[in-house]
C-alpha cells in the first residue's frame, strides 16, 4: 500500500532533484518498520536445521549425525525432527520456533546461499555482508547502503545498531551505525564525576577534527545520553519473555529494549558463533543441538518480548555457507555450499519451506559434495528490503544483482 | 578580516615538524616507552632503537623474567595442568576414581582460572619486557596462528604453544610454520588430531584401562605408536565397538593454506585442500580420554597407523608417499611459495605501517622474504627502516588495538600490575583478551573494527580507572610522575603546569594544542593529578601509535 504522502514525497524528489531519486531506497520513511539480521558465523549445518528427511541420501550420507524422521517411532519423540512439510523436518532443538512456523509467522528458504564458490569462512562472510559475491573491492556493507540510501525516519543516532564485539562488515560504510557489545559499554560510569569527565572527553574529541576518531567519538556521547534518557538499561523483558543466559540472548534482549524505547531503530544486527562443527557435531543432541537451542530460545524470547510489535519487525537469520552433505571422519561436517535461511514475522508469509530443492544425490551436489544453491541469498534479502522496508533502489543495495524473472515461487510477503 | 585569517592559521597550524625518534619507534614496533624512560628514548634515533630491538637476544630481560616468575606457579606439563585445572567432567571422573560420590561443586571453572593466568602472563610480559619489538612479533604470530583456549583441550597446551611461537618469532618462518604444525594446541584447535586415514583404528578408546591421567603426561611417542599398533589388532570389548568409521578432516589443511601460508587468493583449489588433509593424516595428539587434550609436551605425535598412504599431489607437485616426511615437505613447499611471501608481507605491513598497506612497500618486504628464505629478522629490518614506514609512523597512521592501548597505558604511567583484573575486566570489556578469539583468522587489525561507540567508551573508562588507582592488583604511583606534594594535593599547581608535566611522560611532543587546552579547562581551579592522567590516557593522541 502506497499512501498519499509517499507519492507526494517521491514525486517531489523526482521534480526537485532527479539524481537524488537514485539514492532514495526508501520511498517513504516508516519509523515503525524494523529489520533484524542475525548472522550465524562459522557456517551452520542447514541440513540439520531443516533436514530433508524425505531424501534417503540424507540418511545414507550421515550415518551417525542425521536426525530421525518425524514418524520414526524407533526413536523417542524428543530425538525426532519436527514436521514442517512432506519433505522437511525441523531440528528438535529448534522446537521453540516450531509454533511460529505452524502459525505461519516463520518461513525457511532452503538451498539458499551465495553464488561465490569459496569455502573460506572469511571470504564467504565478507561477500554475504558486502552483498557483492566474488567482489572484494566493495568497501561497505549492504545494510549500510540500505541505510545510507534511505531517508532518515527520525532524528536519532540509533537508526542502525549492531550488538557485536566489533563493527561488522555488513554495517560499515558512510551511514552511521552504533556498535556496542553490550549496552553497559556505553556508560562512562555513574555519578557527577563520570558526567563531567564525559564532558571533558567530548570537548577534547570535538576539537580533534583531523583525527580519525573524531567522527566516531562524536556519536559516543550523543548515544549515551539518548540511551540514558530513555532508561533503556533498566528495561526488563515484557510478556514474561525469558532469554537464555548467553551473549546472544543478551544481544537480542538489548535490541528488543531499544526497539521498545522508540529510539528510532530501523536496522539491527547481531551475530552468534559456534557453528563450525568439524568434529563431534552430534545429531538430535550434542554440540550443534546446544547452539540451536540457544538460537531458538533467544529468537522465541525476542518475539514474545516484543509481542504485537513483531508485526512491524522482520527477522532474518543467515550463515555464510552450508556444510558437506556427507559427514566426515570425525562425526562432523566440513565446509560446504548451499544452506537454509530463516525469515520471520512482520508481513512474512510463513509456515512454508521456500526454494527449489536440488536433491542430495551424488550427481545433484555442488562440486560433487555439497548442497547446491538454487536461491541467491540476495533474492531473499532484497524481497525483505523492498517489501518490508519499501526500498526501491536495488542497484545501490545489491549492485549487479538481478532477481529471477518469476519470483512467484519465492513470494515471501 | 586579516586578523581572523591570521588567528585561524595560528589555531590550525601544525606543530613543529616531528622527528622520527626512538620513542616513536618503540610506539610503532612495541607498546611505547615507559613514562620514566620517555625523555631518554626521545633523544635516541629511530634506526638505532630498531637495530637494538631486532637483536633482542642481546637485550637483558631479567627484570621481566622475574616479574613473570612472581606471577604464578603454573606447572609446566600438560598432565600437571590437567590435574590442577580439570574440566567439570574430568573433575567428576577424578572424584569418582578417588571414591568421592558427591557432586562436584557447581560453578567451578578451573580451566577458566588457567586461561586467566595465561592471559595475565601475556599482559605482564608485554608491560615489563625490554624486548618490545620481539613482543609485538609474538602478538602478531599469535594472531596469525590463532588458537582459542576454550576449544577442547587447547588450554592445556597453550603454554607450550607460546614457547614454540617465541622460539621462532624473529627467526625462520619455515621453522615457525613447522613448529605450529607440530604443536598439540593447533592440532586440537583445527581438529587435525582427528584427521586420519579412512577406517583408521581407534587407539584412544582401546586402552583406557592401562593409561590414566598421571601416566599420559610423560608418555613417549614410541609407546603411543605401540599402543596404536596393538589397538588395530585388538578385538573390541563387547558393547564398546566404535559406532563410526574414522576418516579425513580437512579443517587444518584449509586454514594452513588460507590463513597460515598462501592466503585465500594464493592459487590453491579444493582438491589441494583435500590432498593436504591426506598428507597430515596421523599428525595427532595422544588423548586417552577423548577430549582431555592430554598432550605430551605440547607436541603433536605422528602415528603411522593413522596415516593415509599413497602419493599426493599438492599445488601440482607430487608428494611421494613417505609418512611424516610428506607433511614436512608440504610445509617447506608452502613456506617458500611466492604467495606466502606476499601474504606474510601484506600482513606485516598492515600491522606495522597502515591499514591500507602501500603496494611498493609490500613488494619490497615480500622480495626480502623470498631472498632471505623467510628470515623474519631480515624481513623486519627492511620493513622497519623503510622511509614509507617512518613517514606513516610520523602521521600516527595506526590506531592502537585495545591490548596495545592497555599495555602502553600501563607502561606510560610506570604501573605495577599482576595483570589479573586488567585482563579479566578491562580487556574483556574491550573484547581483546589473549587466546579468546574463536575463529582461526586472529583478532582484526583495522582501526574501523576497534573504534565503535561501545569500545571507545571502554577505552576512556580504562584510563580513568588506571589513573585513579581503581584497578585491583594494579598500582600507579602518581607521586613519581608529578612529585609527592602535588600527588597528595598538598601543593597547589596550575592546571597548565600539571598537564605539561604529565604529558612529558605520556605523550612527549605528541600533545596537541587543542587537547592541552581542553584538559586544562577540564581541570579548572583545583587540578587533580589522577584526573589529569586519566584525561591524557583517553586523549585522541594516546589512541594512536
Amino acid at each position: 500500500m502506497i499512501d498519499r504522502r509517499t507519492l507526494l514525497q517521491a514525486g517531489l524528489c523526482g521534480i526537485a532533484a532527479p539524481s537524488l531519486l537514485g539514492r532514495l531506497a526508501f520511498a517513504a520513511p516508516d519509523t515503525k518498520k524494523v529489520l533484524v539480521v542475525v548472522m550465524l558465523r562459522g557456517a551452520v549445518d542447514g541440513l540439520s536445521v531443516v533436514a530433508p528427511c524425505a531424501d534417503d541420501s540424507y540418511y545414507a550420507a550421515r550415518p551417525t549425525i542425521a536426525v530421525a524422521r518425524p514418524d520414526d517411532t524407533a526413536k523417542p519423540e524428543a530425538e525426532r525432527l519436527l514436521r514442517l512439510d512432506d519433505r522437511f523436518g525441523l531440528h528438535p532443538a529448534m522446537q521453540p520456533l516450531h509454533r511460529a512456523f505452524s502459525e505461519r509467522r516463520l518461513a525457511f528458504v532452503h538451498a539458499a546461499g551465495s553464488p561465490a564458490a569459496t569455502r573460506s569462512h572469511f571470504d564467504a562472510q565478507d561477500y554475504m555482508e558486502s552483498g557483492t559475491p566474488d567482489r572484494k573491492a566493495t568497501e561497505d556493507g549492504f545494510l549500510n547502503r540500505l541505510l545510507a540510501s534511505s531517508a532518515k525516519a527520525a532524528d536519532t543516532e540509533l537508526r542502525a545498531i549492531a550488538v557485536t564485539n566489533a563493527m561488522p562488515r555488513i554495517m560499515s560504510g558512510q551511514a552511521r551505525a552504533v556498535v556496542f557489545s553490550t549496552l553497559g559499554d556505553l556508560s562512562l560510569g555513574q555519578g557527577k564525576g563520570a558526567a563531567s569527565t564525559g564532558a571533558s572527553f567530548e570537548a577534547m574529541y570535538a576539537a580533534a577534527v583531523h583525527d580519525v576518531l573524531h567522527g566516531p567519538t562524536q556519536e559516543v556521547f550523543d548515544v549515551a545520553r539518548q540511551i540514558e534518557k530513555a532508561g533503556v538499561t533498566k528495561m526488563k523483558p515484557e510478556n514474561g519473555a525469558v532469554y537464555p543466559k548467553d551473549a546472544f540472548g543478551r544481544s537480542l534482549s538489548e535490541i528488543a529494549a531499544l526497539i521498545r524505547a522508540n529510539l528510532g531503530v530501523q536496522i539491527a544486527f547481531t551475530d552468534i558463533g559456534g557453528w563450525d562443527t568439524h568434529a563431534s557435531q552430534g545429531g538430535a543432541t550434542g554440540q550443534l543441538a546446544k547452539r540451536l537451542d540457544v538460537l531458538a530460545k533467544s529468537l522465541d524470547a525476542f518475539a514474545i518480548d516484543l509481542g504485537k510489535r513483531m508485526d512491524d519487525v522482520v527477522v532474518v537469520a543467515m550463515s555464510e555457507f552450508g556444510r558437506t552433505v556427507r559427514e566426515n571422519g570425525s562425526r562432523g561436517t566440513d565446509h560446504g555450499h548451499g544452506n537454509v535461511m530463516l525469515v520471520a514475522h512482520g508481513g512474512v508469509r510463513g509456515g512454508k519451506v521456500y526454494g527449489t530443492w536440488p536433491g542430495l544425490g551424488e550427481g545433484q551436489r555442488f562440486e560433487g559434495r555439497d548442497l547446491a544453491v538454487t536461491t541467491d541469498f540476495r533474492e531473499v534479502l532484497w524481497q525483505v528490503a523492498a517489501k518490508h522496508l519499501r526500498a526501491t533502489n536495488r542497484d545501490v543495495v545489491f549492485p549487479g544483482f538481478t532477481p529471477v524473472a518469476d519470483a512467484s515461487a519465492l513470494a515471501l510477503f | 578580516m586579516r586578523l581572523v585569517a591570521c588567528l585561524a592559521a595560528l589555531l590550525t597550524a601544525a606543530p613543529a615538524k616531528p622527528e622520527a625518534t626512538g620513542a616513536l619507534a618503540l610506539t610503532r614496533f612495541g607498546y611505547g616507552p615507559r613514562g620514566s624512560e620517555r625523555a631518554a628514548v626521545e633523544k635516541a634515533r629511530w634506526a638505532d632503537v630498531i637495530e637494538r630491538q631486532l637483536a633482542y637476544e642481546r637485550i637483558d630481560d631479567g627484570q621481566s623474567d622475574k616479574a613473570l616468575r612472581e606471577l604464578d606457579d603454573l606447572p609446566t606439563t600438560a598432565g600437571e595442568l590437567i590435574a590442577r585445572f580439570p574440566k567439570p567432567n574430568m573433575l567428576q571422573k577424578g572424584m569418582e576414581r578417588m571414591g568421592i560420590t558427591r557432586e562436584p561443586p557447581p560453578d567451578v571453572d578451573k580451566p577458566g582460572e588457567l586461561i586467566q593466568a595465561l592471559q595475565a602472563r601475556r599482559l605482564v610480559r608485554a608491560v615489563t619486557t625490554e624486548r618490545q619489538l620481539y613482543e609485538a612479533m609474538v602478538e602478531l604470530w599469535l594472531d596469525h596462528f590463532n588458537v582459542f583456549a576454550r576449544k577442547r583441550g587447547v588450554m592445556y597446551a597453550i603454554a607450550d604453544y607460546e614457547r614454540i611461537i617465541r622460539e621462532h618469532a624473529l627467526g625462520s618462518f619455515e621453522s615457525l610454520l613447522i613448529g605450529v604444525a607440530e604443536s598439540a594446541a593447533m592440532a586440537m584447535y583445527l581438529d587435525n588430531d582427528d584427521n586420519v586415514r579412512p577406517n583408521a583404528p581407534w587407539p584412544m578408546q582401546a586402552i583406557p584401562d592401562e593409561v590414566d591421567l598421571r601416566a599420559c603426561k610423560y608418555l613417549p611417542r614410541e609407546r603411543v605408536e605401540k599402543l596404536t599398533r596393538r589397538a588395530s589388532k585388538n578385538k573390541w570389548p563387547k558393547g564398546k565397538e566404535p559406532k563410526r568409521e574414522r576418516g579425513i578432516n580437512e579443517n587444518y589443511a584449509r586454514e594452513l593454506l588460507e590463513l597460515h601460508t598462501l592466503g585465500v587468493e594464493g592459487g590453491y583449489t579444493q582438491n589441494d585442500v583435500t590432498e593436504v588433509a591426506r598428507v597430515f593424516t596421523g599428525w595427532t595428539v595422544f588423548d586417552p580420554e577423548g577430549s582431555l587434550g592430554c598432550a605430551d609436551s605440547g607436541r603433536a605425535v605422528f602415528v603411522p597407523e593413522l596415516h593415509d598412504p599413497g602419493d599426493k599431489v599438492v599445488l601440482g607437485q607430487t608428494i611421494a608417499s613417505a609418512g611424516r616426511e610428506e607433511g614436512l615437505q608440504v610445509l617447506r613447499l608452502l613456506a617458500r611459495h611466492a604467495s606466502t611471501a606476499r601474504f606474510i608481507a601484506t600482513k606485516l605491513v598492515h600491522r606495522f605501517v597502515a591499514d591500507a598497506p602501500p603496494a611498493a612497500l609490500v613488494d619490497k618486504v615480500a622480495a626480502t622474504f623470498t631472498t632471505s628464505k623467510g628470515d623474519l629478522r631480515a624481513v623486519m629490518r627492511v620493513l622497519a627502516l623503510d622511509e614509507a614506514t617512518i613517514a606513516a609512523a610520523l602521521q600516527r597512521s595506526k590506531v592502537k588495538r585495545p591490548f596495545d592501548l592497555v599495555v602502553s597505558s600501563l607502561r606510560a604511567v610506570d604501573a605495577q600490575t599482576d595483570g589479573d583484573v586488567v585482563t579479566r575486566r578491562y580487556l574483556r570489556a574491550l573484547n581483546h583478551m589473549p587466546y579468546a578469539w574463536q575463529t582461526p583468522n586472529g583478532y582484526p587489525d583495522d582501526a574501523v573494527r576497534w573504534t565503535n561507540v561501545g569500545a571507545l567508551t571502554q577505552r576512556l573508562r580504562f584510563g580513568i580507572a588506571l589513573a585513579g588507582n581503581g584497578i585491583q592488583g594494579t598500582r600507579v604511583e602518581l607521586q613519581k610522575i608529578v612529585g609527592d606534594e602535588i600527588a597528595n594535593g598538598g601543593k597547589p599547581i596550575a592546571a597548565a603546569e600539571l598537564v605539561d608535566a604529565i604529558a612529558t611522560r605520556l605523550l612527549g611532543k605528541d600533545l596537541s594544542k587543542s587537547t592541552r587546552d581542553t584538559a586544562i579547562a577540564a581541570l579548572g581551579d583545583d587540578p587533580n593529578a589522577a584526573r589529569a592522567v586519566g584525561l591524557l590516557l583517553g586523549s585522541p593522541e594516546f589512541q594512536h601509535r
